[in-house]
């Protein structure tokens, strides 16, 4: 059966009886694999069973929007002080392109202090305080490089493996694979912190040409976490069940009528809605932590803040659901006004680095570390070269060859630094990993196999990795 | 059956082509092999393994792995069945063939291994049209088709649907809105022959038939109102949307709507409309973040049309040879180049480039500046050096009578200025006469003064100090007006206020002098006389000027007149320019412009891109079209974009008439006779109704490629009329209905919902075409953005037009847009979605703007009927079109009264309200049934 089935209505006839665990979806998933597996049905996803035993069930995506400065958080370079202000070596520089950079860009030291931490020694910078304490429960990965080196085709290519609009978010992707735990709230969920949205918007946790079911649902701050989820004025409370009811009822007297089983998918999603109007609200209710918690995040009732936004992050994957993207903008230091590798870094560090940590903590805390991973980066790096702006130099523009990310839980070994760059950071030297590798290495932790999870559209098996060689990093995998 | 549904699930359990018994290449075997052989052996030859093709006769039999009639002797037989790693095909990694897959091609190899052509390459043949047992029950040829798939699997077609059910079934496919009440009982009452085809022919003719089939068309030209990537800023493009609209209702000929879209700049002296319509390849993304190349996103952009141009025309996946050669479908690596060439040419580039005028209302306006900028730069060119030695000498001249229209008084104090005090309205003139002395008049000078008696010290006598003097004139004795330049001098101007629109013909724009940031202090303004005037003797000039803003009194205060004999010593002519050319500007804001394709006198080389990146040009290619499809005589070289678009509307190409054709079917069925509706390649499904849909692809082709008679001709046949309710039979022989024993039940696209609202409740405003307008939307939309976009909710009419006009930003879209699957238009969509999720749910019940909606329908059922069952009734039948059964009747009624006493508990002492909101809690009730949102 194509993919195509299923966006008819007699393919979410199937997926109701599928959820309704009447079993004859068994029949309709197994060839969404290009693989040979067994035919037996998960409980709600369309990857059939898992390729080999997963070590992760959730993700969570702390994007740090804009592309961190790698040689001022975790990229240790003396020698790059060292050669401060002088030129490039040539053969860097020819045939590479920048955002804005001239050719005659010179090197660009970090003024910042790395300690080394934890028992794994690991350089981490003063500007993260906090992620030096738990240094031994991430893994770094230096060797990370990417395709695109404008913000919104290189955003829109970490999350979906394309630089152009249009493909399924990783979120998407695994939401669609491996269904949802949560009955309550939807399988992908988007929150957002910092000055500004992300750019590229909604292409970021687009379902692409999977069904919208499997598109990331923005839960915003403050008002209703959900578009539309408050009934009208005048309309909530008991009155709020009667509409339901009579909707089913009027639904299920239309379902005798005609025989399209399809009206009891819709009186199912009406129900769920009905579920959502307490649920949502109820997650977003971080009033019910306790005050250490919420010390422990930095988080404030009523607020709105990446801290925030962190807890909110643990409740989701408490209650069970699949992904977590979590956006905070304004990393993107050319040095320009706003924009400085001084001030302008520090407060981006300060508003993430405490509950970045807590978060991880806590999830080990509550035994959901094991099972949830978790992931740090930005889009790109940035150059270990200056970028004048205003007559100063004070900042560096976006660098697609070598920068750094990290990731903890979801049988991701801990302490681990993993591939390296050259002395001034601008090359990978050692085990280069590029996004397609990164993806490969998510789905592989979800119990996914990147190359036999693929949809038919237009043609074309389309994979989250694509049609290039992509390489799951099994050495940093327990 | 039962066997071959076996195999389907592993084939295309969708292909209805599998339940008729035998074995066929193109329905059976190729499937299989498509899936599990044509990667390693197939037409791509880069990819290729052990240089064995499976896919064509020739290379099968020079390799000898197929011995035709005999399955046991053939090598490709051993392989499948092979348990031997290294031996077994395909290899364990590839995945396995089902029993009933290799069974399939054993009984092909044993039959003779007969290869096809891909059946969609193949030229349109118009087949005799079958012969049934039931003539009766057939309208029209489709029928015949149908009814004889359905014999042959033992079927009978179902039953007409009821006539209300037929109505609205109609309405809604056809112009997407709902048949009122009265409109439908007409319908019922009618019992001539041709009642429905009556209400066809309506519909047909009906401007919102150019909106809805304009929409599904609009999908395919990825249509939106701004830019799209990182910033994503809106545009206008909404020209284009008109004519496409326009061009549906037109019954454009497919072919001749083919040409225009395609390459209308190529056609000889195309007209605003033809240039119009090559928006369709215009509303590709452009990238406006900094630090782009331009080119870079050109390239992607030309990328994306040819892709689209391969999905929309010819359903072929051509975007997968922009790396390497089609793994499956006749196209390599440089016929995509070939392709992708005859985009390559235009000016465009990553910005809004090439546009066309669509509406310029000030056109001989703009023209008449235009000759006075040219006259201008002439008079400029010619005019005398300027000699900055001779200074101006003002005279001060002595007032002898003034007077203004309100009777304020002037007082003329020492320095032979003058004082107004009094009467202070909000539009006032002064007249003042002035004696002049013997001599020549070549400027004058007003000096604006400030002084105790006014307000904050004036010059002016608005509250502040400030007035806006919004025109001057001065007279010579005999009451002519003295021709001034168009441009005065001030010492200073407010911004918006410059002192030269104090000398223009527009009575409402002055000059003030801002007393806020200058303080209240002493100005002066220079007005210039065009010819000198002599004055022979003492002379009384006459000076008049008007003061007007808003709705406060911005009158002058204390002023001075002087004048000069020479003329002060400043080039005019720049002054003269910025004023031309700012009065141009405003009037260019009226002016609508739509982009536009438009060749380079130069033609890029075309290069074949390495892997599809743009920085590894390789060889350079010429444009050419897939002549390995269908074969195009043409002398002139190199083709251009006209080229490409006569051959894909060629009366032979075999796929664009059935690539058409099929997507109507799909829009009316809910399923396409080929289902894959973009991709009619080997990895496409096949045709559950071959016959058909080459019969109907040909018929397009005889009819003028009339898409409106090929609609009437599938709505009008007794296929498309059946009911759409289940059937167990159908359910256990057919349950994907692929053999059309019955209509479909389709949930309504995302546009319609919204629209059968408004429709229901009566607010429709039925406006066809213009600007994208703004409907309420949630608050919080803007959270998730990189830049919050502009959406001026529309307050008036624009409130509830059709929702294919709501504003379409491609990185936030209306959300219920969003939630019923429209598509996000970065890419060309052929065949949306149709998903049921709870957040539809959320939206429907609790959108304000659909809420405004249930309102207005309680609000249309109370005031059009009396009594509450009546009420009930028609609300029911103003939001389904059919009347509801008693069991519905009496449900409502005990819910509208359980709700009632509910509201009035809430409310109490407000019966009126609580009464009101319980119907409204009715009307909210019908607008989220499934039925409201499903055409049945």
């Amino acid at each position: 059966m194509s993919y195509e089935d299923r966006f008819s209505q007699l393919a979410t006839r199937r997926q109701l009886f599928r959820d309704c665990g009447v079993g004859l979806g068994g029949i309709a998933l197994s060839s969404l694999l290009n693989g040979s597996c067994a035919q037996a049905d998960t409980a709600q996803g369309h990857a059939g069973v898992l390729h080999h035993p997963a070590t992760a069930k959730n993700v969570i995506l702390l994007f740090m929007a804009g592309g961190p400065s790698q040689l001022e958080l975790f990229s240790h370079k003396p020698k790059l002080n060292e050669l401060h202000g002088k030129e490039t070596p040539k053969k860097f520089i020819e045939g590479k392109r920048f955002s804005f950079l001239g050719k005659d860009a010179k090197l660009l030291g970090s003024t910042r202090k790395f300690k080394r931490c934890g028992e794994s020694g690991t350089e981490i910078s003063e500007l993260l305080p906090y992620h030096q304490k738990i240094a031994d429960k991430l893994c770094f990965i230096h060797s990370m490089n990417t395709d695109v080196f404008n913000h919104g085709p290189a955003k829109i290519f970490m999350n979906s493996g394309n630089p152009q609009p249009g493909r399924p978010s990783m979120g998407s992707w695994v939401t669609y694979g491996l269904g949802s735990e949560c009955q309550n709230l939807p399988g992908f969920v988007v929150l957002q912190s910092g000055p500004r949205g992300p750019r590229a918007g909604a292409a970021l946790w687009s379902s692409g040409f999977l069904p919208s079911k499997y598109q990331g649902v923005p839960f915003r701050s403050t008002g209703d976490p959900i578009v539309n989820l408050t009934s009208p004025p005048d309309f909530s409370g008991d009155l709020r069940r009667d509409f339901h009811d009579a909707v089913a009822e009027l639904n299920r007297k239309r379902l005798q009528a005609t025989g399209d089983r399809e009206i009891e998918t819709r009186i199912a999603a009406y129900e769920m809605a009905y579920r959502m109007q307490s649920s949502a609200p109820d997650l977003m209710d971080i009033g019910a932590e306790s005050q250490q918690t919420l010390d422990r995040y930095g988080a404030e009732v009523g607020g709105a803040s990446y801290a925030n936004n962190c807890l909110l992050a643990r409740r989701l994957v408490e209650r069970g659901v699949r992904f977590v993207q979590l956006y905070h903008t304004d990393w993107d230091h050319h040095g320009g006004p706003g924009q400085t590798l001084g001030k302008d870094l520090e407060k981006c560090c300060s508003q993430v680095d405490q509950a970045s940590a807590a978060l991880i903590q806590d999830l080990e805390d509550r035994g959901l570390l094991d099972e949830t991973l978790v992931i740090w980066t930005g889009e790109f790096g940035r150059t270990p070269m200056g970028e004048t702006r205003n007559q100063k130099v004070g900042g560096r523009d976006h660098f697609i060859d070598a920068y750094t990310l990290w990731m903890a839980g979801g049988g991701v070994k801990p302490g681990v630094s993993y591939g390296a760059t050259d002395d001034l950071g601008l090359s990978v030297t050692e085990k280069p990993v590029h996004v397609r590798d990164l993806h490969a290495t998510v789905l592989h932790s979800l119990g996914i196999d990147h190359e036999k999870f693929s949809v038919k559209f237009q043609g074309l098996k389309m994979r989250l990795t694509g049609v290039e060689e992509a390489k799951v990093i099994h050495d940093i995998l327990t | 059956m039962l066997f071959t549904l076996g195999i389907g699930m592993h084939v295309h359990a969708e292909d209805a082509a599998s339940l008729t018994t035998g074995v066929s290449y193109n329905r059976d075997v190729r499937p299989i092999l498509a899936e599990h052989c044509f990667a390693c052996h197939g037409p791509d030859d880069e990819h290729r393994k052990a240089d064995l093709r499976l896919d064509s006769q020739d290379d099968v039999t020079r390799a000898g792995v197929i011995k035709p009639g005999d399955a046991g002797a053939s090598e490709l037989v051993k392989r499948l069945k092979s348990q031997d790693p290294d031996e077994m095909m395909p290899p364990p990694e590839s995945g396995v063939l089902s029993q009933a897959e290799k069974d399939v091609l054993s009984e092909w190899i044993n039959l003779g291994a007969e290869y096809q052509k891909h059946w969609a390459f193949e030229p349109v043949v118009k087949s005799a049209l079958p012969r049934v047992s039931d003539q009766s029950w057939c309208v029209n040829p489709i029928d015949q088709f149908v009814f004889k798939r359905l014999e042959d699997e033992g079927l009978r077609p179902s039953d007409q649907a009821h006539r209300a059910v037929l109505i609205k079934r109609l309405y809604i496919d056809l112009i997407g809105l709902l048949p009122t009440p009265d409109q439908v009982d007409a319908f019922l009452a009618d019992d001539s022959e041709n009642a429905y085809e009556t209400v066809v022919d309506e519909l047909l003719t009906s401007k919102h038939y150019g909106e809805r089939w304009g929409r599904h068309w609009l999908d395919q030209a990825r249509y939106a109102d701004s830019n799209g990537y990182t910033f994503d800023n809106a545009r206008v493009m909404w020209p284009y949307r008109n004519w496409v609209i326009d061009a549906i209702n037109d019954d454009m000929p497919f072919d001749e709507f083919t040409v225009v879209q395609l390459a209308g700049d190529l056609l000889p002296d195309p007209t605003k409309e033809q240039l119009t319509a090559t928006g369709f390849h215009r509303n590709t993304l452009i990238n406006e973040e900094g630090g782009t190349d331009a080119e870079q996103f050109r390239v992607e952009s030309v990328i994306d049309r040819t892709n689209t141009t391969g999905t929309v025309w010819l359903a072929l996946t051509v975007g997968c040879a922009q790396c390497h050669n089609h793994k499956f479908d006749p196209v390599s690596q440089r016929d995509y180049y070939s392709l992708f060439a005859f985009f390559n040419n235009t000016a465009d580039r990553n910005n809004r480039g090439p546009e066309v005028t669509f509406r310029n209302p000030h056109a001989e306006e703009i023209a008449d500046l235009d000759r006075q900028l040219a006259a201008l730069k002439i008079e400029e060119k010619e005019r005398a050096v300027i000699d900055a030695a001779k200074p101006e000498e003002w005279t001060v001249l002595e007032p002898v009578e003034a007077k203004s229209a309100s009777n304020a008084s002037f007082e003329t104090l020492q320095d032979q200025s003058l004082l107004v005090s009094g009467p202070n309205p909000i539009e006032e003139t002064y007249e003042v006469i002035y004696r002049a002395e013997k001599g020549t008049v070549a400027a004058f000078q007003i000096d604006v003064l400030p002084h105790e008696a006014l307000p904050k010290g004036g010059p002016g006598r608005a509250s502040n100090g400030n007035f806006v003097m919004v025109d001057v004139q001065f007279d010579d004795a005999d009451g002519n007006e003295l021709q001034l330049e168009p441009v005065a001098i001030a010492d200073y101007s407010q911004s918006q206020y410059d002192v030269s629109l104090a000398v223009d013909e527009d009575l409402e724009s002055g000059w003030a002098i801002n007393t806020n940031q200058k303080g209240n202090v002493a100005h002066w303004a220079k007005f210039l006389l065009v010819d000198p005037i002599v004055l022979e003797k003492t002379t009384d000039l006459r000076l008049r000027m008007r003061f007007h803003q808003g709705s406060q009194p911005y009158n002058l205060g204390r002023f001075r007149l002087s004048s000069s004999a020479r003329r002060p010593q400043v080039d005019l002519i720049p002054l003269r320019r910025k004023d031309l050319e700012a009065k141009k500007r405003k009037l260019e804001a009226g002016i609508v412009k739509s982009m536009v394709m438009r060749e380079l006198e130069k033609p890029r080389v075309t290069h074949l891109l390495t892997r599809g990146d743009f920085l590894r040009p390789a060889e350079s290619v010429q444009p050419a079209v897939l002549g390995n499809l269908h074969q195009w005589h043409k002398s002139e070289q190199p083709l251009n974009r006209l080229d490409l678009a006569r051959w894909l509307v060629d009366e032979g190409n075999p796929l664009t008439p059935r690539v058409v054709v099929n997507r109507m079917w799909e829009k009316f069925f809910g399923v396409g006779l080929v289902e894959t509706v973009e991709d009619f390649g080997v990895q496409g499904a096949t045709p559950s109704h071959p016959d058909l849909l080459d019969w109907l692809a040909a018929e397009f082709v005889d009819r003028g490629w009339s898409q409106k008679q090929i609609h009437r001709l599938i709505v009008t046949s007794a296929t498309y009329r059946q009911s759409s309710n289940a059937r167990d039979d159908l359910e256990r022989e057919d349950p994907l209905n692929r053999l059309m024993g019955r209509q479909n039940r389709l949930r309504v696209d995302a546009e319609i919902v919204r629209d059968l609202a408004l429709s229901a409740s009566g607010k429709l405003v039925s406006t066809i075409g213009g600007p994208s307008v703004y409907p309420p939307q949630p608050a919080g939309v803007y959270a998730f953005t990189q830049k919050k976009k502009n959406w001026p909710t529309s307050q008036g009419p624009d409130r509830f037009r059709r929702t294919m006009y709501t504003f379409f930003y491609r990185s936030s879209p209306h959300p219920m847009l969003t939630a019923f699957d429209a598509p996000r238009f970065n890419v060309t969509c052929t065949r949306r979605g149709r998903s049921n999720t709870p957040l539809q749910s959320l939206m429907v019940a609790n959108d304000p703007g659909l809420f405004e909606l249930n309102e207005a329908l309680a609000a249309r059922a109370v005031s059009e009927e009396k009594d509450e069952q009546m009420q009930l009734k028609h609300m029911f039948r103003l939001a389904l079109c059919r009347y509801p059964t008693p069991q519905e009747l009496e449900f409502l009624q005990t819910f509208l009264h359980d709700q009632k006493r509910k509201f009035s508990n809430r409310m109490p002492g407000l019966e009126a309200k609580a009464s009101n909101s319980a119907i409204v809690a009715v009307a909210r009730v019908l607008m989220n049934l499934d039925e409201f949102i499903t055409r049945e």
